[in-house]
């Protein structure tokens, strides 16, 4: 018996509602469930790369995104101590200015997106199990609503895209390939009248800072740290106290500007966790976004490999639809494709958390991080010469074309 | 009253319909005073902010006379007494009368035009728009701002117009005209001038670095050449694998392995033309491809008398193009430093700042570029590129001896530059650099190369082409070509066979400019109908005599384009260069260009103007013996005002290059006019280089009857006084005029690069009074720190960087001091300041005693010096690495290296102090002590007496005075014991007293008295371990 859903996807935040889209755009037959509630918001960076802001344009959401209010960033300041380093943001392949939308604009404008290719979304929709036929293979999940009955929903492959503490990953038991050990804490907050060039990397002894200019005219602004040192300001002045001297430690004209600013929203204190990579795929499941790969947020990154990888998933599965072989080897490709594009930014991100470097060195991290992010970019603009499998459909059994049967 | 103001296309006033005459507003400001208030559509500024705008270097008070001045002398020029009017603070222009400006009025109709969108509105706003603003006010900063707003206005209403053409012409780089342009000439069926158009899109957009045509102009393109008929011959060599070359390919991979594991590497590939140099880098640009190694391919010689640095800029800008975010992760001063001179345009120097970012600018861009699987850039024809781009490349391989990068360097055996050739040594004996010399292939391979060609060539065939190709690959290939289609010749009709005539005409008219050239210029230089022109680039095309190369065409082997120009009488060849020059000039071409095809064309006196831009724009991206060589062609046909204008460029050079000979380069320079602002701007200038070489005479007369004006100049005037005062002896005037300065510094603000010659000129007066001045180590501290201060420290500051030396600061300090200065400055990309602070490192590890370091530092103090053409801090630093080999038992080499510097310190701004330090350093490194003896006798006929500097003269002194005594000479010993004495006073609580111990203790020894000289030595010794210099005491304590 064919399985009511093509493909089930557990998360609809940025990896999940992407990887549903386009999926749906393909002609599956898609179902997207979260446990939270439609255009809420989460912990997130919020500033977009340009690989990040070529998805979006790429896929045509760009538009939406900058009409919801997102300013454009068309500048990325680096501060050195009291070095100051501006790289302009020129136009290139397709993107001449970068966004950092918050997570309330961005999910949504992704979830709209899938939902009018097709797929289905359930939100307040909990995860609650797997199914699998007697060989182990995932067949489909059990969930559970708000008022807490639970049904099975059945589909050929199952996709984790619900974050770090991903139940997914847990119910497969998916192995951490990769497995970081330097972390940053950090707090941060939201700010109003806090004027920002665009994105503001800050790197100082022992410190890191960032500044992101995102809707409602305010500024994401976040201090990093060594997980003890941040505990100990917490402990001392409040998570508020601690990033205003967070932010001295970086630059005191960085803290000028948070005294002539006013706090939007309560400053948030984020312990540190180590990154991780785990494997991506097995028999009826595959991992996309935090859930299958994570690192420090201080590469401000995630976002950015979330929407790559979830392309990259999308792209193998419309290409090996049916279980098998065929899908087997193209789940492995996404995979290796995955780690391939994240490696060397990995290793960066890894010797960025430890702190454990001068001003010199770190001009040196950054210069790494600049050059792996070219590589990403220039391999996700060359798929759109071969953009080929999401325009030429999903066919479960194989065949092609397929008239797409939506629901 | 009714005026009317021009500002669009030129300037001019008329009052009642007559227009008044331009001899009235020969006064500058004034006439810049009726400018900046008829660009006000209420005619009339607050007063400080005419005074921002006009003077902006001086306070209101200082710059309030002058704003009377002017208006005054704008009233006169306007013939109305109330036609300027100072009142209330406010400067207004005729008020009350009726004043209608051109500039203006285009405004407000072209505001209108965009709002309503109405193409006719557009078009009758267009036609007041018949020039740029004021476009002769070519360097008045306060007209930048608004000459950009209605030139892109203008820009903007052509497009609303769809005046594409003119569009295409304001702007090549406007892709929606030139994607336009190309749709309605290819409806027109012009398919060659569509791809004309094409071209100078995309020769504009590789002004910008990672620019390139987008989507819809590059699948226009495509579209259009797919409707081209292939070229005779499509099968390109180029997709195998070189053969006979197992050996070099070995290398090249293995120089890949090196390079992927960090090592920074330079490979030099040589062999005669057509031998497979770039058949070869190709191969390596593909196999480093397939490592995911980033490529960037230039060429010398693809432009003739292109910019500076050409070929490496190519080079770097190819690297962008392919990996256009890369730029996401660079500095944008260093991309606009990059882009300003990859863009060709006029540059101007000022010659008071020495900024060279570019070199750095350029590594940084590399290490960006290698920080993933690593880069490769290969330089082509490397034989015909300038001096300066070899001296770039030196850097670069130095640069990025740490990094994951390997540059590929082919050239001819010969000939080659003296630069290259030394450089090409200099990276080998560093052992960073191999060289592959490609030889003659054997006969199987040419056998084999053939056969790829006529795969079924019989034996015969075989030994002809082997006994006539003599194994050149190239040869063999193009014998290959000329067989398959049925034909036999000697090979040196070979290349040209089968071109009709008037091709042959054609590409000659081409073949001088470059090894590259556009549509556009074959059209110009032939000056025949565009139809003619373009079936000339179809035949050669399909004659494959050239092909397709970034925006244009390129020659497709040196070979042939030498075949076009080789056996032309001299006299046809000048008229090829004339006719270039000619149609550059129409094609507004850079002077550079034009200048070298009129020297070409033996018509030196129509260069002059061209090289004289030529040179200001070599000399603001830092090539300033470039600059110079250029400058010598022309120098002696130079008349009139270009005159005094090609001179002061000159000795501004030479100062910039630390040559003594700038001292009388000022004075002709100031001999050949009367002009006041010239003398007022020189010399000062003059009276600073003097008073470095010790003329103190030249710059006493310099400064004379100059006064303080309030402006800028003011504190170049004053530090010129200071160190003037401070050698004639007059400590108290010296440290009244830095007092003075250091007030003016400070008004104008962190950006100023006077500061170290002001905290250098502070030190000496203290030093002069026998203190040590704290606050030198303080601000060097501070200031380490401080990009704009960090990067004004140059070689002449080298009595700074003794106080450090030989004063109380730890070595330790000194080389984490010296350490910080060179992050900073590197920062900043400035190397001259890179170069002094790795000099200074290398004097006190030297000092320290920490040989290795001190050899590795000032190897690369010398070579980073060279490379900027400095020659006092080349001098200096061979001098110092003289005394490490010294150290390291190696009198040769030491000797070697001091025959080196001698002619460069000879001659250059700081000789006075260095000549003492040479001399001082070859009697230690004679081979025994008579010989010693000799060379003391040498520097003394050499030095003269008076001409020395008196902190420095202790170098030579100490060093003398020990070898007479050595051959019991002790009357001359006592002399130059006298000598050290009188100079060891400056040097009060520094190691220098050890120094005179040590000479004491010989001239005991001399006189017989063993147990006193003793004595002294372990005096000294514990004196020279006080001050932490333990080779200087190991000498004592043997």
């Amino acid at each position: 018996m064919r399985a009511s859903w093509d493909v089930i996807i557990v998360g609809a935040r940025a990896a999940g509602a992407a990887t549903a889209m386009l999926l749906a755009r393909a002609g599956a037959r898609v179902l997207v469930v979260d446990r939270a509630r439609y255009g809420s918001d989460t912990l997130s960076t919020h500033a977009l790369m340009r690989g990040g802001t070529l998805q979006l344009h790429r896929w045509g959401l760009l538009g939406r995104v900058l009409a919801a209010g997102t300013p454009t960033v068309r500048r990325t300041v680096f501060h050195y101590g009291a070095d100051r380093v501006p790289v302009s943001i020129k136009p290139a392949l397709g993107v001449d200015a970068l966004v950092a939308p918050r997570r309330t604009v961005l999910d949504a404008a992704l979830a709209d997106a899938a939902s009018e290719s097709g797929a289905v979304l359930r939100y307040a929709t909990a995860f609650d199990g797997l199914t699998r036929d007697r060989d182990g293979r995932v067949t489909g999940v059990v969930l559970r609503d708000r008022a807490g009955s639970a049904h099975v929903e059945r589909s050929d492959l199952v996709v984790g895209a619900d974050g770090r503490a991903s139940s997914v990953a847990a119910a497969v038991e998916a192995p951490t390939l990769v497995a970081g050990r330097s972390a940053a804490a950090y707090v941060y907050g939201y700010f109003a009248d806090l004027p920002v060039e665009g994105y503001e990397w800050f790197y100082g002894p022992g410190v890191a800072a960032g500044a992101i200019p995102t809707n409602g005219g305010l500024t994401c602004l976040f201090g990093a740290a060594p997980p003890a040192r941040v505990a100990a300001e917490v402990s001392a002045a409040g998570p508020a106290g601690a990033l205003r001297s967070l932010a001295a430690a970086n630059s005191p004209e960085l803290l000028d500007r948070i005294r002539g600013s006013r706090p939007a929203e309560s400053v948030r204190y984020v312990r540190a966790r180590p990154g991780y990579v785990r494997r991506a795929h097995g028999p009826g499941w595959a991992l996309v976004g935090d859930a299958g790969s994570w690192k420090d947020p201080l590469s401000t990154h995630g976002l950015t490999d979330a929407l790559r990888d979830a392309e990259l998933l999308a792209r193998a599965v419309i290409s090996a639809p049916a279980p098998g072989t065929a899908q087997d080897g193209a789940l492995a490709a996404y995979q290796s494709d995955r780690d391939r594009l994240s490696r060397d930014l990995v290793g960066v991100v890894e010797r960025l958390a430890t702190f454990a470097w001068d001003l010199d060195t770190v001009r040196g991290l950054v210069r790494e991080m600049a050059s792996a992010m070219t590589d990403e970019v220039s391999e996700l603009a060359g798929l759109d010469l071969a953009a080929e499998p999401v325009a030429r459909g999903y066919d479960p059994r194989g065949r092609t074309p397929l008239a797409c049967t939506r629901r | 009253m009714h005026a009317t103001v021009t500002l669009l296309g030129s300037f001019q006033v008329a009052v009642g319909g007559a227009v008044l005459p331009a001899t009235g507003w020969n006064r500058r400001h004034a006439a810049s005073l009726v400018k900046l208030l008829s660009l006000q559509p209420s005619r009339r500024m607050h007063r400080e902010q005419v005074i921002d705008a006009l003077w902006p270097d001086l306070s209101v008070d200082e710059a309030a006379p002058r704003l009377h001045k002017a208006a005054h002398y704008a009233r006169r020029a306007l013939r109305a007494p109330g036609s300027l009017v100072l009142a209330d603070e406010t400067v207004a222009l005729w008020p009350g009368g009726q004043v209608d400006v051109d500039a203006l009025e285009f405004e407000d109709l072209a505001r209108k035009a965009l709002a309503v969108r109405d193409p006719a509105v557009a078009d009758r706003a267009l036609a007041r728009y018949v020039g740029d603003l004021l476009p002769h006010d070519v360097y008045e900063p306060w007209l930048e701002v608004p000459r950009e707003r209605l030139r892109l206005l203008h820009l903007d209403l052509l497009r609303l117009a769809s005046r594409w053409e003119e569009l295409a012409a304001a702007d090549p780089a406007d892709e929606e005209a030139a994607v336009e342009l190309m749709r309605s000439l290819v409806a027109a069926g012009a398919r060659r001038s569509a791809l004309r158009q094409f071209e100078r899109l995309e020769r504009a957009l590789g002004r910008e670095l990672g620019v390139g045509p987008g989507p819809a102009a590059l699948a226009l393109h495509a579209q259009l050449l797919a409707a081209e008929e292939p070229p005779e011959d499509v099968e390109s060599v180029d997709l195998h694998a070189p053969l006979g070359r197992h050996h070099e390919l070995a290398v090249l991979e293995a120089m890949l392995d090196t390079v992927s594991s960090g090592r920074g590497r330079a490979l030099f590939v040589s062999g005669r033309p057509g031998s497979g140099k770039t058949t070869l880098l190709h191969w390596l640009q593909d196999r480093a491809s397939d490592r995911r190694m980033r490529v960037g391919y230039g060429a010398g010689g693809a432009v003739e008398a292109a910019w500076p640095y050409a070929p490496v800029l190519e080079a770097l800008s190819d690297l962008c193009r392919r990996h256009p975010t890369l730029l996401d992760g660079l500095d944008d001063a260093f991309r606009d430093e990059i882009e300003r001179a990859l863009s060709g345009r006029r540059l101007r120097w000022t010659g008071e700042s020495s900024h060279q970012r570019l070199f750095v600018a350029a590594a940084e861009l590399l290490r960006l570029a290698a920080a993933g699987g690593g880069a490769v850039v290969v330089l082509d024809d490397a034989h015909d590129t300038d001096d300066a781009t070899v001296r770039l490349v030196h850097y670069l391989v130095r640069a990025t001896a740490t990094d994951r990068v390997l540059i590929a360097v082919a050239h001819l055996d010969a000939p080659t530059s003296d630069e290259l050739v030394r450089v090409r040594t200099s990276l080998l004996a560093r052992e960073v650099a191999s060289a592959l010399t490609l030889a003659p292939l054997g006969r199987d391979d040419t056998e084999a190369l053939l056969r790829r060609r006529v795969p079924d060539a019989d034996e015969s065939l075989v030994e002809r082409v082997w006994q006539a190709s003599a194994g050149v690959p190239f040869v063999v290939s193009e014998l290959g070509r000329a067989t398959s289609a049925g034909e036999t010749m000697p090979v040196d009709r070979l290349l040209l066979h089968g071109v009709p005539q008037d091709v042959v005409a054609a590409l000659r008219a081409v073949a001088v400019l470059g090894a590259t050239f556009g549509t556009d210029e074959l059209v110009a230089v032939t000056g025949w109908a565009e139809e003619d022109a373009y079936a000339v680039l179809d035949v050669a095309l399909a004659t494959r005599m050239i092909e397709r190369a970034g925006p244009g065409y390129r020659f497709r082997h040196a070979m042939l384009r030498d075949a076009l120009l080789d056996g032309l009488p001299h006299h046809r060849v000048q008229e090829l260069h004339r006719k270039a020059a000619d149609a550059l000039v129409r094609l507004a071409g850079s002077p550079a260009r034009v200048g070298h095809h009129l020297v070409e064309a033996g018509r030196l006196s129509r260069a002059v103007p061209f090289l004289l831009q030529a040179a200001e724009t070599e000399a603001a991206l830092g090539a300033y013996r470039d600059a110079l060589a250029r400058l010598d062609l022309i120098r002696d046909r130079v008349e009139g005002s270009d005159r005094s204008r090609l001179l002061a460029l000159r000795a501004d050079l030479l100062t910039a290059c630390g040559d003594a000979a700038a001292v009388a380069a000022y004075r002709e320079a100031l001999a050949s006019s009367d002009d006041p602002r010239l003398h007022r701007r020189l010399r000062p200038r003059l009276a600073r280089v003097a008073t470095f070489v010790g003329d103190l005479e030249t710059a006493q007369a310099a400064l004379e009857g100059l006064e303080l004006d309030g402006s800028a100049s003011d504190t170049g005037l004053l530090l010129a006084r200071g160190n003037l005062a401070l050698f004639q002896g007059d400590l108290d005037a010296a440290d009244e005029a830095a007092a003075e300065a250091r007030r003016r510094v400070a008004l104008a603000g962190g950006d100023d690069w006077q500061l170290y010659d002001l905290i250098a000129l502070q030190g000496l007066v203290e030093h002069n009074r026998g203190r040590w001045f704290e606050r030198l180590r303080h601000e060097l501290r501070q200031g380490s720190e401080r990009p704009d201060l960090a990067s004004s420290i140059f070689d002449s500051h080298l009595c700074v960087a003794e106080y450090l030396l030989y004063g109380p600061t730890p070595y330790d300090e000194v080389l984490e001091l010296a350490d910080t200065l060179r992050r900073t400055a590197q920062r900043a990309g400035v190397l001259r300041a890179v170069a002094f602070a790795t000099a200074l490192r290398g004097e006190a590890a030297l000092l320290k005693g920490d040989l290795e370091l001190a050899a590795a530092e000032l190897s690369d103090a010398a070579d980073l010096h060279h490379d900027l053409g400095s020659t006092a801090g080349e001098a200096h630093s061979l001098q110092r690495l003289a005394e490490v080999h010294l150290a390291y038992g190696d009198r040769r080499t030491a000797g070697q290296l001091l025959l080196r510097a001698l002619p460069l310190a000879r001659w250059s701004t700081i000789s006075l102090h260095l000549l003492q330090r040479v001399y001082g350093t070859m009697i230690q490194s004679a081979p025994d002590p008579q010989a010693a003896r000799a060379v003391v006798d040498r520097a003394e006929a050499t030095l003269g007496t008076n001409d020395q500097c008196p902190f420095c003269s202790i170098m030579l002194a100490v060093p003398a005075a020990r070898a007479c005594a050595d051959v019991g000479d002790v009357e001359d010993a006592r002399r130059h014991l006298e000598a050290a004495e009188r100079s060891v006073v400056l040097w009060e609580g520094t190691s220098w007293q050890a120094a005179i111990l040590e000479v004491r203790a010989h001239l005991a020894r001399a006189s017989g008295d063993a147990a006193r000289a003793n004595q002294l030595l372990d005096e000294a010794a514990a004196l020279f371990e006080l001050s932490g210099q333990p080779l200087d005491a190991g000498r004592c304590r043997v």
